[in-house]
Protein backbone atom coordinates (compact mmCIF):
# COMPACT_ATOMS: atom_id res chain seq x y z
CA UNK A 1 0.00 0.00 0.00
CA UNK A 2 1.66 3.14 -1.24
CA UNK A 3 0.11 5.48 1.28
CA UNK A 4 2.15 3.91 4.06
CA UNK A 5 5.33 5.24 2.37
CA UNK A 6 8.44 3.63 0.95
CA UNK A 7 11.16 5.67 2.60
CA UNK A 8 12.80 3.73 5.45
CA UNK A 9 12.43 4.94 9.07
CA UNK A 10 10.43 8.07 8.35
CA UNK A 11 10.50 10.78 10.99
CA UNK A 12 6.74 10.56 11.41
CA UNK A 13 6.17 6.82 11.47
CA UNK A 14 3.34 7.15 13.97
CA UNK A 15 1.36 9.71 11.96
CA UNK A 16 -0.80 7.83 9.51
CA UNK A 17 -1.61 11.06 7.73
CA UNK A 18 2.04 11.70 6.78
CA UNK A 19 4.05 10.02 4.05
CA UNK A 20 7.55 8.66 4.58
CA UNK A 21 9.00 11.73 2.86
CA UNK A 22 7.34 13.96 5.46
CA UNK A 23 4.55 15.40 3.29
CA UNK A 24 1.05 15.16 4.65
CA UNK A 25 -1.58 13.23 2.72
CA UNK A 26 -3.78 16.31 3.06
CA UNK A 27 -1.26 18.24 0.96
CA UNK A 28 -1.08 15.51 -1.67
CA UNK A 29 -4.88 15.30 -1.76
CA UNK A 30 -5.22 19.05 -2.15
CA UNK A 31 -2.93 18.92 -5.18
CA UNK A 32 -4.12 15.66 -6.66
CA UNK A 33 -5.84 17.27 -9.65
CA UNK A 34 -2.89 19.58 -10.37
CA UNK A 35 0.32 18.68 -12.23
CA UNK A 36 2.99 17.29 -9.85
CA UNK A 37 5.32 19.87 -8.33
CA UNK A 38 9.12 19.30 -8.47
CA UNK A 39 9.14 17.37 -5.18
CA UNK A 40 6.29 15.12 -6.29
CA UNK A 41 8.04 14.45 -9.59
CA UNK A 42 11.10 13.11 -7.77
CA UNK A 43 9.53 11.50 -4.66
CA UNK A 44 8.38 7.85 -4.95
CA UNK A 45 6.15 8.22 -1.88
CA UNK A 46 4.31 11.18 -3.36
CA UNK A 47 4.05 9.56 -6.79
CA UNK A 48 2.47 6.43 -5.35
CA UNK A 49 0.17 8.45 -3.09
CA UNK A 50 -0.86 10.67 -6.02
CA UNK A 51 -1.73 7.57 -8.00
CA UNK A 52 -3.89 6.07 -5.24
CA UNK A 53 -5.54 9.35 -4.31
CA UNK A 54 -6.09 10.20 -7.96
CA UNK A 55 -8.14 7.02 -8.35
CA UNK A 56 -10.11 7.89 -5.22
CA UNK A 57 -10.77 11.44 -6.42
CA UNK A 58 -11.89 10.21 -9.84
CA UNK A 59 -14.15 7.54 -8.34
CA UNK A 60 -15.65 10.10 -5.96
CA UNK A 61 -16.43 12.51 -8.79
CA UNK A 62 -17.94 9.62 -10.73
CA UNK A 63 -20.18 8.51 -7.87
CA UNK A 64 -21.37 12.07 -7.25
CA UNK A 65 -22.18 12.58 -10.94
CA UNK A 66 -23.98 9.22 -11.15
CA UNK A 67 -25.98 9.95 -7.97
CA UNK A 68 -27.01 13.38 -9.28
CA UNK A 69 -28.16 11.84 -12.55
CA UNK A 70 -30.05 9.01 -10.87
CA UNK A 71 -33.80 9.78 -10.85
CA UNK A 72 -34.31 7.10 -8.20
CA UNK A 73 -32.38 9.31 -5.76
CA UNK A 74 -35.16 11.90 -5.70
CA UNK A 75 -38.24 12.04 -3.52
CA UNK A 76 -41.26 10.78 -5.43
CA UNK A 77 -44.15 13.25 -5.83
CA UNK A 78 -46.19 11.40 -3.21
CA UNK A 79 -43.46 11.84 -0.63
CA UNK A 80 -43.26 15.57 -1.31
CA UNK A 81 -47.05 15.83 -1.10
CA UNK A 82 -46.95 14.00 2.22
CA UNK A 83 -44.44 16.46 3.66
CA UNK A 84 -46.45 19.47 2.50
CA UNK A 85 -49.72 18.06 3.81
CA UNK A 86 -48.22 17.73 7.25
CA UNK A 87 -46.83 21.27 7.01
CA UNK A 88 -50.20 22.70 5.99
CA UNK A 89 -51.99 20.79 8.73
CA UNK A 90 -49.56 22.20 11.27
CA UNK A 91 -49.50 25.81 10.12
CA UNK A 92 -48.88 27.98 13.11
CA UNK A 93 -51.77 30.40 13.30
CA UNK A 94 -50.05 32.53 15.89
CA UNK A 95 -51.83 34.74 18.34
CA UNK A 96 -55.32 36.01 17.71
CA UNK A 97 -55.62 39.75 17.36
CA UNK A 98 -58.99 41.26 18.34
CA UNK A 99 -60.52 43.19 15.48
CA UNK A 100 -62.08 45.70 17.84
CA UNK A 101 -60.05 47.90 20.12
CA UNK A 102 -60.35 46.29 23.57
CA UNK A 103 -61.60 48.46 26.39
CA UNK A 104 -60.34 47.96 29.89
CA UNK A 105 -62.93 46.20 31.97
CA UNK A 106 -65.15 45.45 29.00
CA UNK A 107 -66.28 41.94 28.29
CA UNK A 108 -68.31 40.44 25.52
CA UNK A 109 -68.15 38.77 22.14
CA UNK A 110 -64.77 38.94 20.51
CA UNK A 111 -63.99 38.83 16.82
CA UNK A 112 -60.36 38.03 16.11
CA UNK A 113 -57.96 37.66 13.23
CA UNK A 114 -54.95 35.36 13.43
CA UNK A 115 -51.42 36.65 13.27
CA UNK A 116 -50.91 34.19 10.37
CA UNK A 117 -53.69 35.80 8.32
CA UNK A 118 -52.15 39.22 8.79
CA UNK A 119 -48.67 37.88 7.95
CA UNK A 120 -50.00 36.39 4.70
CA UNK A 121 -51.68 39.66 3.81
CA UNK A 122 -48.53 41.65 4.54
CA UNK A 123 -46.45 39.31 2.37
CA UNK A 124 -48.93 39.41 -0.51
CA UNK A 125 -49.07 43.18 -0.36
CA UNK A 126 -45.28 43.53 -0.18
CA UNK A 127 -44.87 41.22 -3.17
CA UNK A 128 -46.61 43.84 -5.30
CA UNK A 129 -43.61 46.11 -4.94
CA UNK A 130 -40.47 45.45 -6.89
CA UNK A 131 -37.14 46.21 -5.29
CA UNK A 132 -37.88 44.65 -1.92
CA UNK A 133 -38.47 41.23 -0.42
CA UNK A 134 -40.65 40.92 2.67
CA UNK A 135 -39.22 38.54 5.26
CA UNK A 136 -40.67 38.00 8.72
CA UNK A 137 -43.34 40.13 10.26
CA UNK A 138 -44.97 40.46 13.66
CA UNK A 139 -48.16 42.20 14.70
CA UNK A 140 -49.30 43.26 18.12
CA UNK A 141 -52.22 45.21 19.45
CA UNK A 142 -51.18 48.82 20.02
CA UNK A 143 -51.35 49.74 23.67
CA UNK A 144 -54.45 51.63 24.72
CA UNK A 145 -53.44 55.14 25.62
CA UNK A 146 -55.98 56.89 27.89
CA UNK A 147 -54.21 60.24 27.38
CA UNK A 148 -54.88 60.06 23.67
CA UNK A 149 -58.04 62.04 23.18
CA UNK A 150 -58.93 60.30 19.97
CA UNK A 151 -58.78 56.87 21.53
CA UNK A 152 -62.09 55.16 22.11
CA UNK A 153 -61.74 54.85 25.84
CA UNK A 154 -64.31 53.20 28.10
CA UNK A 155 -65.88 56.52 29.01
CA UNK A 156 -66.42 57.68 25.46
CA UNK A 157 -68.37 54.67 24.23
CA UNK A 158 -72.00 54.20 24.93
CA UNK A 159 -73.51 50.71 25.01
CA UNK A 160 -74.80 49.67 21.64
CA UNK A 161 -72.49 51.91 19.65
CA UNK A 162 -70.07 50.39 17.17
CA UNK A 163 -66.70 49.46 18.58
CA UNK A 164 -63.66 51.21 17.17
CA UNK A 165 -61.39 49.15 14.90
CA UNK A 166 -58.46 47.62 16.69
CA UNK A 167 -55.16 49.45 16.38
CA UNK A 168 -52.10 47.35 15.72
CA UNK A 169 -48.37 47.78 15.41
CA UNK A 170 -46.65 45.93 12.57
CA UNK A 171 -42.96 45.06 12.63
CA UNK A 172 -41.81 44.07 9.17
CA UNK A 173 -38.35 42.97 8.10
CA UNK A 174 -37.37 43.37 4.50
CA UNK A 175 -34.45 42.98 2.15
CA UNK A 176 -33.93 45.52 -0.60
CA UNK A 177 -32.41 45.35 -4.05
CA UNK A 178 -29.05 47.01 -4.63
CA UNK A 179 -29.43 50.72 -5.38
CA UNK A 180 -32.99 50.76 -4.05
CA UNK A 181 -34.24 54.16 -2.88
CA UNK A 182 -34.94 52.93 0.61
CA UNK A 183 -36.86 55.93 1.97
CA UNK A 184 -39.27 56.10 -0.92
CA UNK A 185 -39.62 52.34 -1.08
CA UNK A 186 -40.45 51.99 2.61
CA UNK A 187 -42.90 54.90 2.40
CA UNK A 188 -44.69 53.09 -0.41
CA UNK A 189 -44.61 49.82 1.51
CA UNK A 190 -46.12 51.44 4.63
CA UNK A 191 -48.85 52.99 2.58
CA UNK A 192 -49.71 49.74 0.81
CA UNK A 193 -49.65 47.61 3.96
CA UNK A 194 -51.73 50.11 5.93
CA UNK A 195 -54.29 50.31 3.13
CA UNK A 196 -54.48 46.53 2.65
CA UNK A 197 -54.96 45.84 6.37
CA UNK A 198 -57.66 48.47 6.61
CA UNK A 199 -59.44 47.30 3.47
CA UNK A 200 -59.18 43.52 3.85
CA UNK A 201 -59.30 43.09 7.62
CA UNK A 202 -60.85 46.29 8.86
CA UNK A 203 -58.34 47.17 11.51
CA UNK A 204 -55.90 50.04 11.70
CA UNK A 205 -52.16 49.71 11.50
CA UNK A 206 -51.18 52.78 13.45
CA UNK A 207 -47.47 51.97 13.49
CA UNK A 208 -45.55 50.07 10.82
CA UNK A 209 -41.93 49.58 11.78
CA UNK A 210 -39.77 48.48 8.88
CA UNK A 211 -36.30 47.04 9.33
CA UNK A 212 -34.06 46.71 6.29
CA UNK A 213 -32.12 43.57 7.11
CA UNK A 214 -30.21 42.91 3.96
CA UNK A 215 -29.46 43.78 0.38
CA UNK A 216 -30.31 40.88 -1.83
CA UNK A 217 -28.87 39.89 -5.17
CA UNK A 218 -31.24 37.83 -7.27
CA UNK B 1 -24.84 30.46 14.41
CA UNK B 2 -23.96 31.22 10.87
CA UNK B 3 -22.08 28.46 9.13
CA UNK B 4 -23.80 28.60 5.80
CA UNK B 5 -21.51 27.26 3.18
CA UNK B 6 -22.90 29.02 0.20
CA UNK B 7 -26.07 28.69 -1.68
CA UNK B 8 -27.44 25.40 -2.82
CA UNK B 9 -28.88 24.67 -6.22
CA UNK B 10 -32.03 26.36 -7.37
CA UNK B 11 -32.62 28.07 -4.09
CA UNK B 12 -35.10 30.57 -5.35
CA UNK B 13 -38.67 31.16 -4.46
CA UNK B 14 -41.30 31.99 -6.99
CA UNK B 15 -44.65 33.51 -6.21
CA UNK B 16 -47.28 34.87 -8.48
CA UNK B 17 -48.07 38.49 -7.70
CA UNK B 18 -51.60 39.48 -6.86
CA UNK B 19 -53.65 41.35 -9.34
CA UNK B 20 -55.28 43.91 -7.06
CA UNK B 21 -53.14 46.91 -6.19
CA UNK B 22 -54.24 49.91 -4.16
CA UNK B 23 -53.82 53.31 -5.71
CA UNK B 24 -50.27 54.61 -5.57
CA UNK B 25 -49.39 58.27 -5.05
CA UNK B 26 -48.01 59.70 -8.26
CA UNK B 27 -44.72 60.59 -6.63
CA UNK B 28 -44.15 56.94 -5.76
CA UNK B 29 -45.46 55.40 -8.93
CA UNK B 30 -41.95 54.80 -10.24
CA UNK B 31 -41.53 52.07 -7.66
CA UNK B 32 -44.78 50.35 -8.37
CA UNK B 33 -43.88 48.35 -11.44
CA UNK B 34 -45.29 45.04 -10.35
CA UNK B 35 -48.49 45.04 -12.29
CA UNK B 36 -48.33 43.44 -15.68
CA UNK B 37 -47.74 45.96 -18.46
CA UNK B 38 -50.27 44.17 -20.66
CA UNK B 39 -53.71 43.60 -19.19
CA UNK B 40 -54.41 39.90 -18.89
CA UNK B 41 -50.84 38.83 -19.66
CA UNK B 42 -49.37 36.48 -17.07
CA UNK B 43 -46.89 38.25 -14.80
CA UNK B 44 -43.48 36.67 -14.46
CA UNK B 45 -43.13 34.99 -11.05
CA UNK B 46 -41.15 36.80 -8.41
CA UNK B 47 -37.84 35.21 -7.56
CA UNK B 48 -36.63 35.58 -3.99
CA UNK B 49 -33.27 35.00 -2.35
CA UNK B 50 -32.94 31.91 -0.19
CA UNK B 51 -32.71 33.96 3.02
CA UNK B 52 -36.07 35.53 2.18
CA UNK B 53 -37.61 32.17 1.34
CA UNK B 54 -36.39 30.73 4.64
CA UNK B 55 -37.67 33.74 6.61
CA UNK B 56 -41.09 33.43 5.03
CA UNK B 57 -41.22 29.70 5.75
CA UNK B 58 -40.35 30.57 9.35
CA UNK B 59 -43.44 32.75 9.40
CA UNK B 60 -45.59 29.80 8.33
CA UNK B 61 -45.61 30.40 4.55
CA UNK B 62 -46.12 26.88 3.16
CA UNK B 63 -45.38 27.99 -0.42
CA UNK B 64 -41.95 29.15 0.69
CA UNK B 65 -41.44 25.90 2.58
CA UNK B 66 -42.40 23.90 -0.51
CA UNK B 67 -39.74 25.76 -2.46
CA UNK B 68 -37.14 24.80 0.16
CA UNK B 69 -38.25 21.16 0.03
CA UNK B 70 -37.90 21.11 -3.75
CA UNK B 71 -34.51 22.82 -3.59
CA UNK B 72 -32.98 20.43 -1.08
CA UNK B 73 -34.71 17.06 -1.44
CA UNK B 74 -32.25 15.68 -4.01
CA UNK B 75 -29.17 16.73 -2.02
CA UNK B 76 -30.56 15.24 1.17
CA UNK B 77 -31.64 12.06 -0.59
CA UNK B 78 -28.12 11.56 -1.99
CA UNK B 79 -26.67 12.14 1.47
CA UNK B 80 -29.12 9.68 2.99
CA UNK B 81 -28.42 7.03 0.38
CA UNK B 82 -24.64 7.24 0.84
CA UNK B 83 -25.06 7.14 4.62
CA UNK B 84 -27.67 4.37 4.79
CA UNK B 85 -27.07 2.40 1.54
CA UNK B 86 -30.82 1.94 1.27
CA UNK B 87 -33.18 3.97 -0.89
CA UNK B 88 -36.28 3.34 1.20
CA UNK B 89 -34.60 4.32 4.44
CA UNK B 90 -33.06 7.35 2.75
CA UNK B 91 -36.47 8.50 1.54
CA UNK B 92 -37.99 8.08 4.99
CA UNK B 93 -35.10 10.00 6.53
CA UNK B 94 -35.55 12.88 4.08
CA UNK B 95 -39.28 13.05 4.84
CA UNK B 96 -38.69 12.97 8.58
CA UNK B 97 -36.03 15.66 8.23
CA UNK B 98 -38.31 18.05 6.37
CA UNK B 99 -41.17 17.55 8.80
CA UNK B 100 -38.79 18.20 11.70
CA UNK B 101 -37.42 21.24 9.84
CA UNK B 102 -40.93 22.67 9.47
CA UNK B 103 -41.56 22.28 13.19
CA UNK B 104 -38.23 23.77 14.21
CA UNK B 105 -37.89 26.49 11.59
CA UNK B 106 -39.11 29.29 13.84
CA UNK B 107 -36.16 28.67 16.13
CA UNK B 108 -33.54 29.03 13.39
CA UNK B 109 -31.94 32.34 14.27
CA UNK B 110 -30.14 33.07 11.02
CA UNK B 111 -31.93 32.27 7.76
CA UNK B 112 -28.56 32.42 5.97
CA UNK B 113 -27.56 29.30 7.93
CA UNK B 114 -30.39 27.21 6.50
CA UNK B 115 -28.22 25.01 4.30
CA UNK B 116 -25.90 24.00 7.15
CA UNK B 117 -28.92 23.59 9.44
CA UNK B 118 -30.92 21.29 7.15
CA UNK B 119 -27.78 19.23 6.55
CA UNK B 120 -27.40 19.01 10.32
CA UNK B 121 -30.94 17.67 10.76
CA UNK B 122 -30.48 15.10 7.97
CA UNK B 123 -27.02 13.96 9.07
CA UNK B 124 -28.13 13.46 12.65
CA UNK B 125 -31.21 11.58 11.48
CA UNK B 126 -29.02 9.21 9.46
CA UNK B 127 -26.57 8.69 12.32
CA UNK B 128 -29.48 7.88 14.65
CA UNK B 129 -30.87 5.34 12.17
CA UNK B 130 -27.45 3.72 11.92
CA UNK B 131 -27.15 3.54 15.72
CA UNK B 132 -30.51 1.79 15.94
CA UNK B 133 -29.54 -0.51 13.09
CA UNK B 134 -26.34 -1.53 14.89
CA UNK B 135 -28.30 -2.34 18.04
CA UNK B 136 -30.80 -4.40 16.06
CA UNK B 137 -28.35 -6.27 13.86
CA UNK B 138 -25.30 -6.75 16.01
CA UNK B 139 -24.83 -10.27 14.71
CA UNK B 140 -26.67 -10.14 11.42
CA UNK B 141 -25.38 -8.55 8.23
CA UNK B 142 -28.20 -6.29 7.11
CA UNK B 143 -27.02 -6.49 3.51
CA UNK B 144 -26.81 -2.87 2.40
CA UNK B 145 -28.58 -2.14 -0.82
CA UNK B 146 -25.47 -1.45 -2.94
CA UNK B 147 -26.48 -0.19 -6.30
CA UNK B 148 -24.32 -2.21 -8.64
CA UNK B 149 -26.88 -2.38 -11.41
CA UNK B 150 -26.68 -0.26 -14.54
CA UNK B 151 -27.03 3.42 -13.73
CA UNK B 152 -27.57 6.47 -15.87
CA UNK B 153 -24.31 7.57 -17.49
CA UNK B 154 -23.67 11.22 -16.71
CA UNK B 155 -23.10 13.55 -19.64
CA UNK B 156 -19.48 13.82 -20.68
CA UNK B 157 -18.65 10.26 -19.74
CA UNK B 158 -16.39 8.27 -21.95
CA UNK B 159 -17.97 5.99 -24.52
CA UNK B 160 -15.07 3.51 -24.59
CA UNK B 161 -16.63 0.28 -23.19
CA UNK B 162 -13.44 -0.90 -21.50
CA UNK B 163 -12.84 2.47 -19.89
CA UNK B 164 -16.49 2.68 -18.84
CA UNK B 165 -16.29 -0.76 -17.25
CA UNK B 166 -13.14 0.28 -15.40
CA UNK B 167 -14.77 3.52 -14.23
CA UNK B 168 -17.88 1.70 -13.08
CA UNK B 169 -15.81 -0.89 -11.24
CA UNK B 170 -13.89 1.85 -9.41
CA UNK B 171 -17.12 3.54 -8.42
CA UNK B 172 -18.63 0.26 -7.22
CA UNK B 173 -15.49 -0.32 -5.20
CA UNK B 174 -15.69 3.14 -3.64
CA UNK B 175 -19.37 2.54 -2.83
CA UNK B 176 -18.57 -0.77 -1.15
CA UNK B 177 -15.60 0.52 0.86
CA UNK B 178 -17.48 3.68 1.87
CA UNK B 179 -20.22 1.54 3.38
CA UNK B 180 -17.66 -0.18 5.63
CA UNK B 181 -16.42 3.04 7.24
CA UNK B 182 -17.61 3.91 10.75
CA UNK B 183 -20.72 6.13 10.38
CA UNK B 184 -19.10 9.25 11.85
CA UNK B 185 -16.18 8.99 9.43
CA UNK B 186 -18.48 8.27 6.53
CA UNK B 187 -20.64 11.28 7.37
CA UNK B 188 -17.62 13.59 7.43
CA UNK B 189 -16.28 12.22 4.15
CA UNK B 190 -19.60 12.34 2.31
CA UNK B 191 -20.44 15.86 3.54
CA UNK B 192 -17.03 17.21 2.56
CA UNK B 193 -16.20 15.36 -0.63
CA UNK B 194 -19.66 14.74 -2.06
CA UNK B 195 -21.59 17.78 -0.80
CA UNK B 196 -18.80 20.34 -0.51
CA UNK B 197 -19.60 21.36 3.04
CA UNK B 198 -16.77 23.20 4.79
CA UNK B 199 -15.10 21.78 7.89
CA UNK B 200 -16.91 24.26 10.20
CA UNK B 201 -20.26 23.39 8.60
CA UNK B 202 -19.59 19.68 9.12
CA UNK B 203 -18.52 20.34 12.71
CA UNK B 204 -21.87 22.13 13.22
CA UNK B 205 -23.80 19.34 11.48
CA UNK B 206 -22.31 16.57 13.58
CA UNK B 207 -21.66 18.48 16.79
CA UNK B 208 -17.92 17.90 17.12
CA UNK B 209 -14.89 20.23 16.98
CA UNK B 210 -13.42 21.15 13.59
CA UNK B 211 -10.21 19.32 14.53
CA UNK B 212 -12.22 16.11 14.96
CA UNK B 213 -13.79 16.59 11.53
CA UNK B 214 -10.36 17.09 9.99
CA UNK B 215 -9.06 13.91 11.61
CA UNK B 216 -12.08 11.85 10.56
CA UNK B 217 -11.84 12.99 6.96
CA UNK B 218 -8.12 12.15 6.88
CA UNK B 219 -8.79 8.68 8.30
CA UNK B 220 -11.67 8.10 5.91
CA UNK B 221 -9.55 9.13 2.95
CA UNK B 222 -6.79 6.76 4.02
CA UNK B 223 -9.21 3.86 4.47
CA UNK B 224 -10.89 4.50 1.14
CA UNK B 225 -7.59 4.76 -0.74
CA UNK B 226 -6.36 1.56 0.90
CA UNK B 227 -9.62 -0.21 0.12
CA UNK B 228 -9.43 0.79 -3.50
CA UNK B 229 -5.79 -0.24 -3.76
CA UNK B 230 -6.63 -3.64 -2.31
CA UNK B 231 -9.44 -4.00 -4.83
CA UNK B 232 -7.12 -3.11 -7.71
Amino acid sequence: MALTGTTPTPPSQTDPNRLGCGRSIDDVWARVDLPPDPHEQACPDCQAARHDLGDLAAATRGVVAADKADPALRLNPGAITGILEIARAEVRRGRRIPMEQPRPGAAGDELTVSEQTLANLIRRTSDEIDGLEARRSAVALSKYDPLNEGAPGPETRQPGTLAAPAEITVDLRISVAPNAAIRALTRLLRDRVRTAIDREVGITATVINITVLDIHHV
Amino acid sequence: MNCATGTGPGQEYHRDPLSSVPAVPAALADFAVSSSPVAGAPSPPRVFSEATTVARAQDGDTDAFEQLVRSYEADLFRLGFRMLSDRGEAQDAVQDTFVLAWRRLPSLLDPEAFRAWIYQLMTRRCLNILRVRVRRHTSVSSGPDFELEARPVPAGSTTDPAATAQTNAMQDCLTAVLATLPPDQRACWVLHEMHELTYPAIAYAIGVPVSTVRGRIARARLQLAKGMTAWR
